[in-house]
Order: C-alpha cells, then structure tokens, then sequence
C-alpha cells in the first residue's frame, strides 16, 4: 500500500467523523470572540491618542498664536519659559497602536502608553495609567495570543488524545496492522492528519482574524512580522505534536491519555508559569515602589529645605546652565528647577538601585521562564505583533531621552533668563521612538525561539521512536 | 448502608498511590501557599504602614509655611494589606496601593505593583485561592469520574443492582466517601489557615476576620460539593469511563481557565470605562463650565463674593474680618467635590456593574462567583478598593478644608505671604483606615451568593434524585 494512500484514507475517516467539525465551529468562535477584542482594544487606544493628538495640538496651536502676536506687540505677556516647558509648550510622547495590535493585548493594558513629558521631574508626569478595572487585568485579556497559547493546544488535545488508544480500544488495530503496511505509518498518518487539520484550520482562521482587525496586509514588513507569528504558532503547535505524539504512544487507555495530556498542559500553562513567578520573587524581590515614593518625598523635602544652598549647589554642578553668573532674585522657575534637580541629583543611587535590583528579577524570570514553552510562545507573540513588555521598556527609555533634551532645551532659557521666542517653537524637541524591526526582534528573540525549538524537536524524535514500539495489545 | 459503601471508596482512594501523592502534594502545596502568602501580605502591611508614617512625619515637620502651601504640599497614603489578604490576593496587584492627598484634585491610586512584575506573573499566581480554585476541583475530577462509569465496565454495578443497592443510597455513599477522603486534604489545611489568621491578624479585628475566615470556607467547601455531585452525575450518565472524563475535564478548564477571561472581555465590552484622558477632560470641563454646563467657575466666585459680603455686612472683600481668598478656594473645593463624586461615583458603579455581570456569570460558569466571593471575603476585590479610596478622599477634602478655613480665619484677604506656625500640621489626626465589617463586604456578593446557593441546591437535587445509571 502507497504511503498516499495511507495518508487519503486517514484524511476522509476524519471528514466523515463529526468532532473535527465541531471542533473548528468551538474554533472559529474562540478566533472570532479573542480578533473583536483586540480590534475594540486597539480602536480604544487609537481614539485616546487622538483625543491627546488634538488637544496637544489646541495648546500648541493657542501658543503659537500668542508668540507671534508678542513678536509685534510688547504689550501681549508671555507666559515665562519655565512655565512653557512645564505645562504651556508640552504635548504627549505617544506610544502608537502597532500595526499587528489587533492580535495581542498583551502588556498595553497594564502599562501606560503616553505621557506628558515636561520639565519637571519624571515621578511627576510618568502616572498616566489607562482607566480599568483591576479585577478585568487580574483576569487578563481574551484576545488572539490567549487563544494560541491557551486554547489551540487544548483542541489539539481533544481531536488526538486518543487516535493510538481508541484504535486499541475498538480493536480496529489489530485490523490493519494485518496490512503490509510499518504500523508506525499508519500511526503517523493518524496523527498527522489529525493535528493537520487543526493547525491548517488555526492557520487559515488567524491570516483571517489578522485581516479583520486591521493589520495592514498590503506592507511587506508587516506581511512578513505577520508571517514569521503565524511560524511561531506552528512552531508551539509543534511542540504540542510532540507532547501529543509521545503521550498517546505511551499511554495505555484512552482516558490515561486524557489525563496525561491534560496534566501536561495545566503543567505547561499554570503550574510552571506560576512556580516560576513564585521562585524568582522569593529569590529576586521586587524593590519597592512605595519605598521609593517615601524617598523622593524625603529627598525633594531636603531639597526645600536647604532651600538656597541646594540652589547654589547645584548651579555650581551645573555651571553650564547658568550664563549670567549668578540667580536673579525674580527668577522663581530657577530656583524651583534648581532644587527639584538637586532633590532628583540626590534620588539617582535610589533609582539606580531600584532599576537594577528590578533587571535583575526580570533576567532571572526571563531565564527561568524557558522551563514552560507556553510562556515563551507568549512571548515571542506578544513580541512580534510589539504588544509585549519590552516595548514599554523601550519606550520609557526613550521618554527619557526626550525627557533630557526637554530640560536642555528649557533650562538654557530659564537660567539664561530668556523667553521662548515664536521662531523656536519649531526647534523644540520632538519625542521620537521607532519600533525595532523584524530582525532585531527576531535577534532578540534567538534564545526564545532555540529554547522553545530543543524541545519540540526532542519530543518529536522521541515520538518518532516510540511510535515504533506501539503495541497491539495494552 | 450509606456508611457501608462510604468506607469501601475512602479504602479504596487510600490504597491507590496516586491519591495518596495527590493528597500530600495539594497539602504541601497548600500549606506553602498560606505561608508565603502571609510573608507577602505581612510585608506589603509593613512596607506600607512604614512609608504612611513617614509621610505623616513629612507633613507634621513641614515647618512655617502657608496653609495653602500645606494642602498643594499634602500626603500620600498607602493602602492597607487586610489580615486575610494572605488566602486570596486578589486585585491587590492589580491597583494602585498610593494617591496622592492635595489641593484642588482628587487624584487616581498609582503604582500598580503589577506593572513592576515580570511577564510570566501574568500567567497566575500561587496563593490558597489558586490551589482551591483550581487544584482541589482537579482533584475531586479525578476521584469521582470513574464512581459509576468505572462501576459500570468492569461490571460490578450490574451485582450491586443484583442484591439491591438504591442508586441514591450509592450515589451519597460515594459522594460520602471521597468527601472524606478529600477531608484528608481540607481539615488540616483549614487548621493550618486558622493558625495562620492567628499568627498574621494584628489589631482588634479578630471576630470579624475569623467569620470572614467562615465564610471564605464554607465557600470553598460548598462550590467543592457542587463539583463533586456534578462529577459523580456526570459519571452515572455517561457511555464510558472515557467520557466522563473527557466531559469533567472540558467543563474544569471552560470554568477554571477559559471563562475568567472570557467574561472580563465581555464584562469591558458591555459596560464600557471611558479613556483616563476623557474621564479627566470631562472632569476638568464640569469643573470649569459648571456639571450643567451653565455655571462657569467666574460666575460661581461672583456668587460666593457676593454671599460673603451678605453675611458679614461688609461693602468691599478688603473690609472682611476674614480671608476672602480661603472663602473662595473652599467654595471651588466644594464644586469640585461634587463633581469627583459624580465622575468617581460613576467609574466605580462601571466597575461594579462589570463586576456583578461576572457574578451572574456564574451561572454558566460556578467558579465566577466563587472567584468573586474568595476576594470579596478575603478584602482584595474591587469594592474593597473603593471603600478605601472613599475613605481617602474624605480625608483629603477634610484636611483642606481644615487649611482653608485655617487661613479664613487667621488672615485678611490677599495674605498670601502669611505662614502659620510650624507647630499648627500636627493638631490635623493622621488618616487612620476603617476596613468594612463584613456585612458589607457580602452585600455586593449578592449575586454571587444567589448563583452559588443555586448551584448548591440543583447538584443535592441530582444527587437526591440520583439518576437512574443504566446499569450496562
């Protein structure tokens, strides 16, 4: 008998059955229920950026207006520079729904994604949580990823769990193994098909959802990012093969394999994830948030208190700020920035301690994590479609950075004691972030993707050879 | 006869090593969740009773300086880790745990502490709850899914009928048997969770807290015997032993993993929050065009000008005996009060109404309103954080109120430049937290308790009704 043969028969034994139909119907309306949230989510966040957009541009627009009236007319008061830079002249740093959004909530619910950056310290400006109820971000999001990682498996499970044990069961295998046909074959066939039909089916079904909630098919770097989650999807779905492949060859009974394979994915996506959480923050634990409130308020308070020393202090650290030499007596945002810089000179070694006490637990979580696959298909998800919780990182950086030219740009005109003039309106800082492309993620992600693909290929060597030594009889 | 049979299954569990493993690492697991839970919780209390008195210290020892200074000044307060947080954390992650008390604004909790976590917290977290949500039912899955069907293949419930064993005396008999066995685990978990509560709780709460204690068990204890009777139902009528359980594992991950999210989305999409940039816009327009949209901010001041002038009988606001700025900022104190209560009043009723969706979600899905029972109880859901955050504001709207009417009354208007003696901030009592009794804490669980009541008598109902198993 040709292996093709082989291989159609297997394919019209499932069409013929009615669990792979209901199975894509369970399917379609996971798919269908996780696209609408992320598209709502996404089309959420879109409408507040452009609410900020807006009234950033109100400001900016009413500012102009007034600085170009004060360039004929003395009269007209301009608001002075520190004013500017603290409230008059600011406008949002935005971090943009991404064009794979609609697929993954991912970090973007719990993470603020603007911020109105000033020259005031960062503590300050940095509090823009999106407005949600915490029992929803408990919970987590149903969205597309949730779907893979959680759902995809367990529909894998329950079309295969019992291809090799239900054939012993009804005794239909020592039917065929009469046939001049390796069992493992057939065994193979079984499986394969199987599994087939549900990835062909995940795959088809999440090209669709990425077209329904908007990603723009017709970019070829979006097309090819799009691509490369769908080669992830195939890749943890492999994973979960294997698992499948090695169980069911193993198992005795129909329902030992039930629970195995259910046992094997709570393991993969509750009790590792979980154990991990809980290891890395007994060893690493988290720095303290409140601590560090406390702190700043302590330090800002020393500050006020030295009131002109911690002035004079940090003008002679900064001797470049200041071009006249000395303080004017009127110059009120001087002397606040002045001491709000001193109390935020002495905050560093808190802050620097906070953030890396912080990397360090986030390394070590990152490094134990590799132990569930789950967690880093998740991921690699979230990752590629940049929903995940380094994209906030990296936006937080570059809030910095801008956050920096910002207090140049203003601190030059405050202690220099000069006025925002209308020509310099179109050289003030502009916040700039830029996503990483396709292969910086992808080399970012070279030790993810190795450590989801070692054991996948394990597993399926393993399945390979015992599926070899099916017996016939339990 | 009940006993009879009750004492075949619980020899029978006990023989079996899988159960006895089973058994000893849902125990060790237990007892360790308890344990780091009450670490954590103990912390977080400590952590944040440190950082609130030092932020009254930071506000008794500001030094001389005006009233109005004082309030922009202000305090942060920290929210409080409640004594039985240890069992369920609930949303504690997932709030703000510190605000910001200051003039003019009713400012949001921040510092989420889950936003400092790493990605794979988001997976879940392992505390008593999570063990009881999620293991304990596994369990009582794999127990009862083989009572009858098992029964059935090999045979024997065929002799049983034979010689005249009621199906209902079987089903309690059974039903009685791995709720002993499962006693194996809960009793010493539950000692251990008294011994805990007794080691934590702190302060003068005990009665309260050891009847939240309870009831959070009778909640475990009643949705594990609506499991149980729906498995060993499930087993009764179902072809094979196959089926059963595939049947009792599918309904165990839709309530236990799939539903939450399902329900939160579904919960958000039904009862939408707005933005955190529209929810403030609209506050700062009511706050400057009046909550009609008539009454803007000038024409209230010219209104309190007016009504001060009224009473003191003065011609001019330089020929007040008093400070006419405080009069005024207060009276803006005053409006803006009233809209954070119309603004905050409405997210929270958003939340809740969310929240009580989920509740009756349970219907569908039992765990949802066990979920929302354990945190309701254990003081770690939404409407815990609204009590405190109410109780916060109040003291902010007193403390400034305190300062304006402080200034009102120890100035003239325009002294912007007076400072009051740096002794004056300590006469203001530091923010002390009342946590809700109980009573309180149940009556947003109403629907939660009618869903799990509802449940509890359909599964004794089947189990009383005891479904007539085939016997082949």
């Amino acid at each position: 008998m040709r292996q093709t043969t082989v291989w159609r028969n297997e394919w019209r034994l499932l069409l013929a059955d009615r669990a792979p139909w209901v199975l894509a119907v369970l399917f379609t309306a996971v798919a269908l229920y996780g696209a609408w949230n992320g598209r709502q989510w996404s089309s959420f966040q879109r409408a507040a950026v452009a609410d900020i957009r807006r009234t950033d541009g109100e400001r900016l627009g009413k500012l102009d207006s007034l600085l170009q009236r004060a360039e004929g007319d003395s009269t007209v008061s301009v608001p002075p520079a520190g004013a500017l830079g603290a409230s008059g002249a600011t406008t949002h740093a935005i971090l943009d729904v991404p064009p794979l959004g609609g697929l993954a909530v991912g970090a973007s619910d719990l993470h603020p994604y603007y911020a109105r950056v000033s020259v005031r310290s960062k503590a300050s400006f940095m509090a823009t949580d999106e407005v949600e109820n915490p029992h929803n971000l408990l919970a987590g999001r149903f969205d597309l990823v949730f779907v893979v990682v959680w759902v995809l498996p367990l529909l894998l499970i329950a079309l295969t769990y019992n291809t090799i044990t239900g054939e012993r069961d009804q005794g239909t295998m020592a039917l065929w193994r009469a046939q001049p046909v390796p069992a493992s074959r057939v065994l193979l066939a079984k499986l394969g098909v199987r599994a087939g039909f549900v990835l062909g089916v995940a795959c088809v079904l999440l090209g669709l959802m990425a077209w329904l909630v908007g990603v723009p098919l017709g970019d070829p770097a979006v097309l090819l990012r799009l691509l490369l989650w769908l080669g992830v999807v195939l890749l943890y779905a492999a994973f979960w093969v294997g698992v499948i492949v090695v169980v069911n060859a193993t198992a005795r009974s129909s329902a030992a394999s039930a629970v195995l394979l259910l046992g094997s994915w709570l393991v993969v996506v509750v009790v590792i994830p979980a154990t991990v959480s809980a290891v890395v923050s007994a060893v690493y634990p988290s720095p303290s948030r409140v601590a560090l409130t406390t702190a700043l308020r302590a330090a800002s308070d020393e500050a006020a208190a030295q009131g002109d020393t911690a002035v004079n202090q940090f003008l002679a650290d900064h001797p470049e700020m200041l071009q006249t030499g000395v303080l004017a007596a009127s110059n009120a945002w001087g002397r606040t920035l002045a001491q709000q810089e001193r109390a935020n000179d002495a905050m560093r070694p808190v802050y620097a301690a906070f953030d890396s006490a912080l990397a360090a637990q986030h390394r070590a979580a990152a490094l134990a994590s590799m132990a569930s696959p789950a967690v880093m298909a998740q991921e690699l998800l979230h990752d590629l479609a940049d929903r995940s919780l380094a994209r906030f990182r990296r936006f937080d950086a570059a809030i910095d950075r801008h956050h920096e030219a910002w207090q140049t740009f203003f601190f030059q005109r405050v202690f220099g004691e000069r006025k925002v003039r209308h020509a310099e309106l179109a050289s003030l800082p502009r916040f700039a972030y830029e996503d990483r492309s396709v292969g910086e993620v992808l080399a970012g992600q070279g030790g993810t993707l190795l450590a989801l693909l070692l054991p996948t290929a394990l597993l399926w060597w393993m399945g390979w050879r015992r599926l070899q030594q099916v017996a016939v009889h339990e | 006869m009940i006993a009879h049979i009750a004492r075949k299954e619980r020899m029978e569990m006990w023989r079996d090593g899988r159960f006895r493993v089973a058994a000893v690492a849902l125990l060790l697991l237990l007892a360790v969740a308890l344990l780091t839970g009450l670490t954590t919780s103990r912390g977080t209390a400590r952590d944040h009773e440190a950082a609130q008195e030092a932020m009254r210290g930071f506000w008794v020892n500001q030094g001389a300086k005006n009233p109005h200074s004082a309030a922009h000044y202000g305090l942060w307060v920290f929210k409080p880790s409640l004594p039985l947080s240890f069992v369920d954390h609930g949303i504690d992650a997932y709030t703000g745990v510190t605000t910001w008390l200051e003039a003019h604004k009713q400012n949001e909790f921040t510092r989420r502490p889950a936003m400092d976590r790493p990605n794979v917290a988001r997976f879940g977290e392992w505390t008593a709850a999570a063990v009881l949500q999620l293991l304990v039912p596994l369990l009582i899955v794999m127990l009862a899914f083989p009572a009858f069907a098992g029964e059935r293949e090999t045979g024997t419930l065929r002799q049983l009928a034979a010689i005249g064993v009621p199906m209902r005396t079987l089903m309690l008999g059974k039903a009685a048997g791995i709720a002993s066995a499962l006693a194996v685990v809960l009793v010493p978990a539950t000692l251990l969770g008294v011994a805990t509560l007794w080691l934590g709780a702190g302060g003068g709460r005990g009665a309260d807290d050891l009847v939240r204690f309870a009831l959070l068990m009778l909640t475990y204890l009643a949705y594990f015997a609506v499991l149980l009777a729906l498995a060993l139902v499930v087993s009764a009528r179902a072809r094979n032993v196959r089926v059963a359980l595939v049947l009792l594992l599918g309904f165990w991950t839709m309530n236990s993993l799939v539903a939450p999210r399902a329900v939160a989305d579904l919960a958000r999409q039904l009862h939408p929050t707005p933005s955190a940039v529209a929810f403030q816009a609209a506050m700062q327009r009511d706050i400057e065009q009046g909550l009609d949209g008539h009454n803007p901010a000038d024409a209230r001041r010219k209104a309190v000008e007016a009504q001060a002038l009224r009473e003191y009988r003065a011609v001019s606001l330089e020929a007040l005996p008093v400070n006419f700025d405080a009069i005024a900022m207060q009276a803006s104190e005053e409006y803006a009060n009233t809209v954070f209560d119309r603004h905050f009043g409405a997210l929270y009723d958003r939340y809740r109404a969310q929240n009580t969706l989920t509740q009756w979600m349970g219907l569908v899905s039992p765990l949802l309103a066990v979920r929302s029972l354990s945190m309701g109880l254990a003081g770690t859901d939404v409407e815990q954080h609204r009590h405190f955050a109410v109780q916060a504001e109040l003291y902010r709207r007193g403390l400034i109120r305190w300062t304006n009417n402080y200034f009102r009354d120890n100035t003239l208007t325009g002294e912007w430049d007076w400072k009051a003696p740096p002794e004056l901030w300590a006469k203001y009592p530091p923010f002390e937290y009342d946590a809700p009794p109980v009573r309180q804490s149940v009556a947003t669980q109403v629907a939660a308790l009618l869903v799990l009541a509802g449940w509890l008598v359909l599964a004794l109902a089947l189990v009383w009704r005891a479904p007539a198993a085939p016997v082949v």
